[in-house]
Parts: structure tokens; C-alpha cells; sequence
């Protein structure tokens, strides 16, 4: 994959990219602001744009900024993954605002986890989506009054989990070892349970998942 | 009264005003000096009675100047004055060689008029010096402006209240013994005079009306003005006509006609009390001495027992009798004594054309003051005025009487006329009075209303009741602009040069405080206008107090509001300073100890490996915990994404579930936000940790602009704003922002914690 990383911080961008070369992606560009990332991306087509959520000028936010630029521009050719020290569902929904593919957040704490790393650049690169497990389960546990979650099984929340993650069929199959049958069967009947209209189309699901977890 | 002023003041603008009063009422300022040496200068070039010296003067103060004025030879009379306290001065001003001292404000001809003869009869208590010194009143607290004027007539009145009840039987009693002594000599003229024989009825009637009227006239006025002298001086006419009508029944009148004069007296003074000119105490001694001659010689002269009852038709005491001897020598009987006899006419004479002159110089002195004055002025004079004509005609129509030939069918109408208008003239000046006290009773009223801190206006309309004067008008001084301000905040002059209107200063310790500008003519009541002023002075003076206080409150509000705003700028910026710094550090040590791992083979370095690994998972939670902490501190999800999802991401942490309802607009002022977000996380901390509660609901909706914060929980309640300093704190901040914060929270029926924030501005 192509990388563009845009941090302020020269330790992160610096040591990702080492990081990054050593897990055998191609960095192509380094920025220390928004403005510098949108023209190298624009210079140099990249496969992902890796951003910090939080850079000059705009501060906090400008990541997410940056990244709805650069989806636009490049007609969602170069996907992106935003980097944050943030745990809120609520500035992950500002990224995902405008659709969910190509497009992925997650917490800075995960650069020490490489696979889990270059699992997401790699999916956002080919136009999946992406939302941190930790995200994902502070969605699910703001939920005050008893709720049609009660309803659905153990497995049926870990499948709902790894769905709201951005996880297409295959990969959750692969994630939970069991069959594609059997995690087509899980996603029906959590369809069913909630209430969910059912939709083939990943991006598309994670959106329709997060927004029913949220709604809760 | 002496009248030539030399005023001494550095300050020109009060130099012109004291010019402008002073002359308007009749003093002379002859000369004017701005320093010391021109003052000594002027003293000593200028022949003066009074110097008006300025206490405060550049280089050398007005107690030195006063020793300097008061070692010439001849020394006029100084009067110190300033526009601080006479307390102020302590027994500086006793102990200096002058006659008085006068506040600026209070600087009045009367004023000075009262110190130049209060000098000469006050206190009796030995001078210190040649001269006499008016000794300064050391209240043990600053009186009220005005209030430290020493009055003309002590507080408790004119005659104890025994005197003043005694009056009226006494008046009742001499009104009958004249009455009865007319009537038994009226028979006995009837009787003895067939040619002449008239009913005396009329008469006796006409004298009792006349001063049975001016002595309820004159008691009433004493009662219930006990502080004018008008009261007492119609009781004494009343009483000086029935002496007169005994005497004229009696002893051939020879104390007839002291009326006259007390009535003259009476329009000369009214209504300051005083007479007002030499001229004017000319004219009293004047009546006095020729009527006393009058009385002399008629007592030595007449002969017989009662007089009779002539050319007087309607015959009043106004009119005196033909004595018999008169008669006599008149009509062919020859007089043993002719050229006694004229001389006795002559004086006799004399004496009614005195009075006549007296009574008129005295109509036209009250007529000229009437013609100068205006408004209300002309309103006071009124009854003098009318008065005058009165007396001048009646007089004046016994002055013709009294002459032999004298055709006494004409003026009967005019003589029952003359004796109505005598009659009830008096009842206006007890009117005039009682009016005056009715207005000071008002006083009382100003006070309450002035107590409930009326606005301007409404400080304006009371006092213009209380004086009676609609046109009156309240400055009040800024020091800010230091000018006096109207009614609408525009800067106004104090009116110095016109002699329709007047003003008293209101000041408190020396500072300005205010003016009242009102009709000249309200100077006649100084007392009132004192009792109005000071109300007036603690009322400007309590809506000043009452607008530095609000001012101070705001400002404690504001700075309250700012050290918020300055609280959670410091949070905020602390938690910039975490991601930036430390976190950042520590997601690049984590990079590197991945890196590391890379180049380790756990075949090879199994230790490596784990201790890698170890530490990996190490920086792992330390960045965790210090996201965590960084988001107590300032949640930039407040600032990024509003307090809506800033409370619903509490939830999201609560450790038992919390439903959260917040229909709100886009966002809110930064303040309300934080302050609504730290209380619904402490009211969330403290469900969980003290109440005990399994679930909690939170509400935040705007309704107005202002912002409404419900959070419940079915806890086990008993919550106390003063039990936690955490609520207490934010129960402070909302305060701060002019919010209101309530809890409820009854043993074992769960809390509500409810707050209002307003957002406006």
C-alpha cells in the first residue's frame, strides 16, 4: 500500500513510518498539518492517508476535517484512517457522516498493535470500513432502558460487535472461526431481533448497526 | 440691619452667586477679593459691615485672615463660611475672632442677619474677646444639611402651650368686658342725648365681630404655628381693639388706636417675622410715640365720664369721641381753659392722622414688596396687601368723621363694609399659616415616600408637594462630570442669576451631593425648606449607595463569571497539554517498542521477546489511562461535538446504565456547556458511588434561553448540597453564571438534581 502520514508530532509521524517500512507498506508522504496532507495526497495518489485527529490549523477536529476533503477529492479513490486519543463515538459519527466506505477510526493506542495496524490500512485501502472495538463497545454499553440488545445472544453481540467494527461476513467467519453459513445465519437473526432492515452492503450495515446503537 | 458685604473667596463662580443672592435680597456687596492680601486690602480701603470670608483659602486660612480683619482699627464684622461643616472646624471657629459661621449653602441675607444680631444677644456666655463669637454647635452627630441653621424662634414655640391655651378665655374674657363696658355707656349716651338717639346696637355688634374674629384668627394661627409671630400679634391686636373700644366707652379712648399699629406692625413683618428696613422700624417708633403723646393727653385732659358717640356712625373704636369739654368750648360755652383745649385738639388730631399715615406708609411698603415679587411671593403678600387697604380706609374714614360737619349718612355701607373686611382679613393669614404647617406635616409623608426609593421622578413629584412648588426641580451632582444633572442627565447651572428662583445645595461631609431649585418665595419657610433638603440629601445620598452597591454586585458577578471562564480555559488548556506532550510521548515509545519487536526473533531472544512485549502492553495502558485522565480534566468531545454528545459519551461510561435525552441546538455558550457537563458527571459520580443506583436518566433541554438540567437516580437519596464539596463547588459555578441548582433527593426516594443556566449573552 501507498501511505501518507500526517501527524504533528515528528516521534509519531517519524516512527510510524519507520514502523510502517518495516512491515513492508510504502510511505510515499510525510505531513505535519492538514493543509500539507491534502496537497500531498493530491501530489502523490496514495493508496491511505493515515491522519491524526487533532493538527494544525485546525486543532482538534482537523483530522476528521481533512479526511472528508480528501474522500471528496480523490472520488474515494485514496481511503482514510484517522488516528485519534479520543474515545467518543460522537467524533467517530462526524467522521462517518458522510459514509462509511473507505473510511476508518481508531484509537492511537493501536500503533502498537502492527496487525491490527495494517488490517485496517489495508481495508480502508480497499474501500472498507473501520471502527475501534473500543468504540464500538462504548456504543453498545450506553444504554439505559432495557433494549431489544437484551434479546439477542452471546454470539449474536460479539457478531453485532465485529459488524459495527466494519467487518464483512468473511472476516468476522474467519475472526470467530466458524463457517460463513453460520455468521449468515447469526446476522439474520440479529437483523430480525432489532428490527434492522437487512442490507448486503457492508458499508452500509456498519452505518445502519452504529446508528442503531447509538439511537439506544 | 447693616447691609455692606465684602465677600472673599478664591473661587470666582461662588463669589458671583453669593453676589447674585445676597443682593437680590437687599444687602449691598461692595467689594470682592480673591486672596489674602487683596482681602486685607479691600478691608482696609472699603468701609464695610460684614466680610463673608472663605475659610479655605490658598496659603493662608480664614482663621488667620479673621485675626488679621479683627486687629484693624474699625473692623467690620467677619462671618466665616465653607462648604464643609461647621464640626469640621472644631473649636478652631470658637475661639476665632469672627461673629459666626455659615455653611455655603445655607448663605442667606436672613442668614447673616440672624448671626449680626444673634451676636449681640445669644447665649450669654462671656466673649473671648472684644468681640463676641458665636459659638459653633459641636453635634456629637453631623446633622442633616440644612438642619444646622440656628433658628429664629425656638424649637418649642412661641409661649409655652399654657400660654397658648390660656389665650383663649382671656381673649373671650376682654372681649366681654369691653363689649359690656360699650353697651352700658352706649344706654347711657342713648339716654342722655334725646336728639341723637340711636341703637347701639350695631356698633357693639360690629366691635364684638371685629375682635372676637382677629382673636380666633390670631389663636389660631398661635396654636398651630407656635413658631411665626403672626399668631401672637393678631391675639395682641384683637386685644388692643377691645381695649380700645373700653377705653373709647370708658375714658373718652384714650388708648385707642394701638390696633392700628400692631395691624400695621403685622404687614410690615409678615412674613418673615422681622422688620425688614429702618425705615420700617422708623415708622412703628414713630406711631408709637405719637399715639403714646395721644393717650397722655387725653387722660390729662378729660374730664368726663364717657364720651359721646358724635359723628361716628356706625361709631367704632377707630373713630374717637368729642370729649365733653371739646363740645363744650365748641358749641358757645365759654372754656376756661381755650388754649389747653387746643392743644389737646391739635394732638388729638395728630394722633388719628399718625395713624392714618401709619397705616398707609404701611399699605404702600407691602404694596411695593407685592409689585416686585413674583408667584407664589405675591400669593403670601396677598393678605397683607388686602389687609392694608382695610385698615387704611378704615382709618381713613375716621379721620373724617372725626371732623365737624362730616356727613355720616353717606358711608354706611361702607362702614359695615370696612368692619367685615376688618373682621375677616385676619382668617388669611391664619390660612396662609396653617398652610405652611400643613405643607411641613408633609414632610412626614416625603420622608416615607421618599423611603421606598422612588425613581427621579417620583423623588421629584414628592418634594414638589411637599413645597407646594410644581416648578421645583432636582440636580443631582456627578462627580463623574462634575456638574449638577436634571432630570434627563443633562449637565444644568444652578439658576445664580435669577431672582424668581432659588436652591439650596444638598451636600453631606463637605461632597456634593445634590441641589433642589425651587420659586424664591419658598426662602420665607427656611425651616420647612431645611426639613425638605435633608429628606432630600438621604435620598439622593441612599440611591447613590443603592447604585454602588449594584455596580459592586455586578462587578462580583462578572469577576465570578470570569474566574469560571478562566477555570475552564486552564482545564482545557491543561488537557491540550497532555495530548500534546506526554501522550504523544508515550504513542512514539510505544511505535519504537513495536519497532523493536520487528527486529527481535523470539526464537533466538525468547527473553527479549517478553520483556518487549511486557513493555509494549505497559505503554499500551499507560496511554489509555492517560486519554482518561486528559478527558476528567477538559472532554474535548464538549468542545469538538457539544454537550449533547459530551453527555450522551457519559453515559456511554457510566458503569450502570444511563438514558440520555438532550434535544438541544447546535451548541451553547462554552461556560453553560461546561458547567452543565461537569455537574451531570458529578451527579452521575455520586448516583454511583454514595446512592447506590441502578440506573439514572439524564435531561438537558433548552426552554427560553435557558438552559434546564434534570438528573435522577432511584438511589437511595439523602443527598445534601453542603454534604459534597463536589455539588457544592458546582452549585458555585452555577451561581456564577446566574443559574439557580436544587436537589431533592428524601431518604430512600432516589435524587433529582434540577438547574437552570440562562444562555443569554
Amino acid at each position: 500500500m501507498r501511505i501518507v502520514i500526517a501527524d504533528d508530532a515528528a516521534l509519531i509521524r517519524e516512527g510510524l513510518a519507520r514502523l510502517l517500512s518495516e512491515a513492508g507498506e510504502e510511505v510515499v508522504g510525510l505531513a505535519a498539518d492538514g493543509t500539507t496532507a491534502e496537497q500531498l495526497v493530491a501530489e502523490t495518489h496514495p493508496d491511505v492517508v493515515i491522519l491524526d485527529i487533532r493538527m494544525p490549523p485546525g486543532g482538534p477536529g482537523e483530522g476528521v476535517r481533512v479526511a472528508r476533503a480528501v474522500r471528496t477529492q480523490t472520488a474515494g479513490r485514496t481511503g482514510v484512517l484517522v488516528l485519534s486519543q479520543y474515545l467518543e463515538p460522537a467524533l467517530a459519527m462526524q467522521l462517518l457522516a458522510d459514509g462509511a466506505e473507505g473510511v476508518g477510526y481508531l484509537l492511537k493506542d493501536r500503533v502498537a498493535d502492527l496487525d491490527m495496524l495494517t488490517e485496517a490500512i489495508h481495508r480502508v485501502g480497499r474501500g472498507g470500513s473501520v471502527v475501534d472495538p473500543a468504540v464500538v463497545a462504548a456504543l453498545a454499553r450506553g444504554h439505559g432502558r432495557r433494549s431489544a440488545l437484551d434479546e439477542l445472544t452471546e454470539r449474536e453481540r460479539e457478531v453485532l460487535g465485529l459488524m459495527a467494527e466494519g467487518r464483512s461476513n468473511a472476516a468476522i467467519g474467519e475472526r470467530l472461526t466458524v463457517t460463513l453459513k453460520t455468521v449468515e445465519t447469526h446476522v439474520a437473526s440479529i437483523f430480525s431481533k432489532l428490527g434492522l432492515e437487512v442490507t448486503h452492503d457492508d458499508h452500509r450495515r456498519v452505518l445502519a448497526v452504529i446508528a442503531y446503537l447509538r439511537g439506544h | 440691619m447693616p447691609g455692606r458685604v465684602i465677600l472673599v473667596d478664591d473661587h470666582a463662580g461662588f463669589r458671583a452667586r453669593a453676589r447674585a443672592l445676597l443682593e437680590a435680597e437687599g444687602l449691598d456687596v461692595v467689594g470682592e477679593a480673591r486672596t489674602v492680601t487683596e482681602a486685607l486690602d479691600v478691608v482696609q480701603r472699603v468701609r464695610a459691615d460684614i466680610v463673608l470670608l472663605d475659610v479655605v483659602m490658598p496659603k493662608q486660612d480664614g482663621f488667620e485672615v479673621a485675626e488679621a480683619i479683627s486687629s484693624l482699627p474699625h473692623p467690620p464684622a467677619v462671618i466665616l463660611t465653607s462648604s464643609r461643616d461647621a464640626a469640621d472646624f472644631g473649636d478652631r471657629l470658637a475661639r476665632a475672632p469672627v461673629r459666626g459661621f455659615l455653611p455655603k449653602a445655607e448663605i442667606s441675607a436672613a442668614a447673616i442677619d440672624r448671626l449680626m444680631r444673634g451676636g449681640e444677644r445669644e447665649d450669654g456666655a462671656p466673649p473671648t474677646s472684644a468681640r463676641r463669637v458665636w459659638r459653633a454647635p459641636t453635634p456629637a452627630a453631623p446633622l442633616p444639611p440644612g438642619a444646622r441653621a440656628r433658628p429664629l424662634i425656638p424649637a418649642e414655640g412661641l409661649g409655652p402651650a399654657w400660654v397658648r391655651l390660656a389665650a383663649w378665655p382671656a381673649s373671650l374674657a376682654v372681649g366681654l368686658i369691653a363689649v359690656y363696658a360699650m353697651w352700658t355707656s352706649a344706654l347711657l349716651a342713648t339716654g342722655s342725648l334725646e336728639s341723637n338717639s340711636l341703637d347701639p346696637s350695631p356698633v357693639v355688634a360690629g366691635v364684638a365681630l371685629v375682635g372676637w374674629s382677629t382673636a380666633i384668627a390670631g389663636l389660631g394661627a398661635w396654636w398651630r404655628r407656635p413658631d411665626r409671630y403672626a399668631g401672637p400679634l393678631l391675639v395682641a391686636a384683637a386685644w388692643a381693639w377691645f381695649i380700645g373700644a373700653a377705653s373709647w366707652a370708658t375714658d373718652g379712648g384714650a388708648f385707642q388706636g394701638y390696633y392700628v399699629i400692631l395691624m400695621a406692625a403685622l404687614l410690615l413683618t409678615y412674613p418673615s417675622g422681622r422688620l425688614a428696613s429702618p425705615a420700617a422700624r422708623l415708622l412703628v417708633v414713630f406711631m408709637v410715640a405719637v399715639l403714646a403723646a395721644s393717650t397722655v393727653g387725653r387722660l390729662v385732659f378729660e374730664t368726663g365720664p364717657a364720651g359721646y358717640i358724635a359723628n361716628c356712625y356706625p361709631p367704632d373704636p377707630l373713630c374717637a369721641p368729642i370729649p365733653q369739654a371739646f363740645i363744650d368750648a365748641t358749641y358757645s360755652t365759654p372754656s376756661p381753659n381755650q388754649s389747653a383745649l387746643d392743644l389737646y385738639n391739635t394732638l388729638d388730631l395728630g394722633s388719628q392722622l399718625a395713624l392714618f399715615a401709619g397705616a398707609a406708609l404701611a399699605l404702600a411698603a407691602v404694596a411695593y414688596r407685592w409689585l416686585r415679587a413674583t408667584g407664589p411671593n405675591r400669593r403670601v403678600l396677598a393678605p397683607s396687601l388686602a389687609l392694608g387697604v382695610a385698615l387704611t380706609a378704615a382709618v381713613g374714614v375716621a379721620v373724617l368723621r372725626r371732623q365737624p360737619g362730616f356727613d355720616t349718612s353717606i358711608p354706611d355701607a361702607l362702614g359695615v363694609g370696612l368692619v367685615v373686611a376688618l373682621a375677616a382679613m385676619p382668617h388669611a393669614f391664619t390660612w396662609d399659616l396653617v398652610r405652611g404647617h400643613l405643607a411641613r406635616t408633609k414632610v412626614a409623608d416625603l420622608v416615607v415616600s421618599l423611603g421606598a426609593s422612588p425613581t427621579r421622578e417620583g423623588m421629584r413629584a414628592a418634594l414638589s408637594r411637599a413645597l407646594s412648588d410644581r416648578s421645583l426641580s432636582v440636580l443631582v451632582w456627578s462627580p463623574d462630570a462634575t456638574a449638577y444633572l436634571d432630570e434627563v442627565g443633562q449637565a444644568t447651572d444652578l439658576p445664580d442669576h435669577d431672582p424668581a428662583r432659588s436652591f439650596t445645595l444638598l451636600e453631606r461631609q463637605g461632597q456634593p451631593l445634590g441641589a433642589i431649585v425651587y420659586d424664591a418665595a419658598l426662602r420665607e419657610d427656611p425651616a420647612l425648606l431645611s426639613s425638605v433638603s435633608a429628606a432630600a440629601a438621604t435620598s439622593i445620598e441612599n440611591d447613590r449607595l443603592q447604585e454602588e452597591v449594584q455596580a459592586q454586585l455586578a462587578e462580583v458577578q462578572a469577576s465570578r463569571a470570569r474566574i469560571v471562564a478562566t477555570a475552564d480555559e486552564q482545564r482545557q488548556r491543561l488537557e491540550r497539554d497532555l495530548h500534546d506532550g506526554a501522550q504523544q510521548q508515550l504513542v512514539a515509545l510505544a511505535i519504537d517498542l513495536r519497532s523493536a519487536r520487528l527486529r527481535v526473533d523470539p526464537a533466538v531472544q525468547p527473553e527479549l521477546a517478553r520483556t518487549l512485549l511486557g513493555a509494549s502492553a505497559r505503554a499500551d495502558s499507560a496511554i489509555s489511562e492517560l486519554r482518561e485522565l486528559a478527558r476528567g480534566i477538559h472532554p474535548t468531545v464538549l468542545t469538538e461535538a457539544g454537550l449533547a454528545a459530551a453527555l450522551e459519551s457519559l453515559a456511554q461510561r457510566a458503569q450502570f446504565p444511563v438514558t440520555v435525552e438532550a434535544p438541544l441546538p447546535a451548541r451553547l455558550p462554552a461556560a453553560v456547556e461546561a458547567t452543565a457537563y461537569f455537574l451531570v458527571a458529578e451527579a452521575l459520580t455520586n448516583s454511583a458511588k454514595h446512592a447506590r443506583a441502578r440506573e439514572a436518566w439524564v435531561r438537558a433541554e433548552l426552554i427560553g434561553d435557558r438552559l434546564h438540567i434534570e438528573v435522577a437516580d432511584d438511589g437511595i437519596g439523602g443527598a445534601d448540597v453542603a454534604g459534597g464539596t463536589g455539588i457544592r463547588g458546582l452549585a458555585d459555578r452555577v451561581a456564577a453564571l446566574n443559574g439557580s441548582l436544587r436537589l431533592e433527593s428524601p431518604a430512600g426516594g432516589g435524587t433529582r438534581l434540577v438547574a437552570e443556566i440562562p444562555c443569554g449573552s
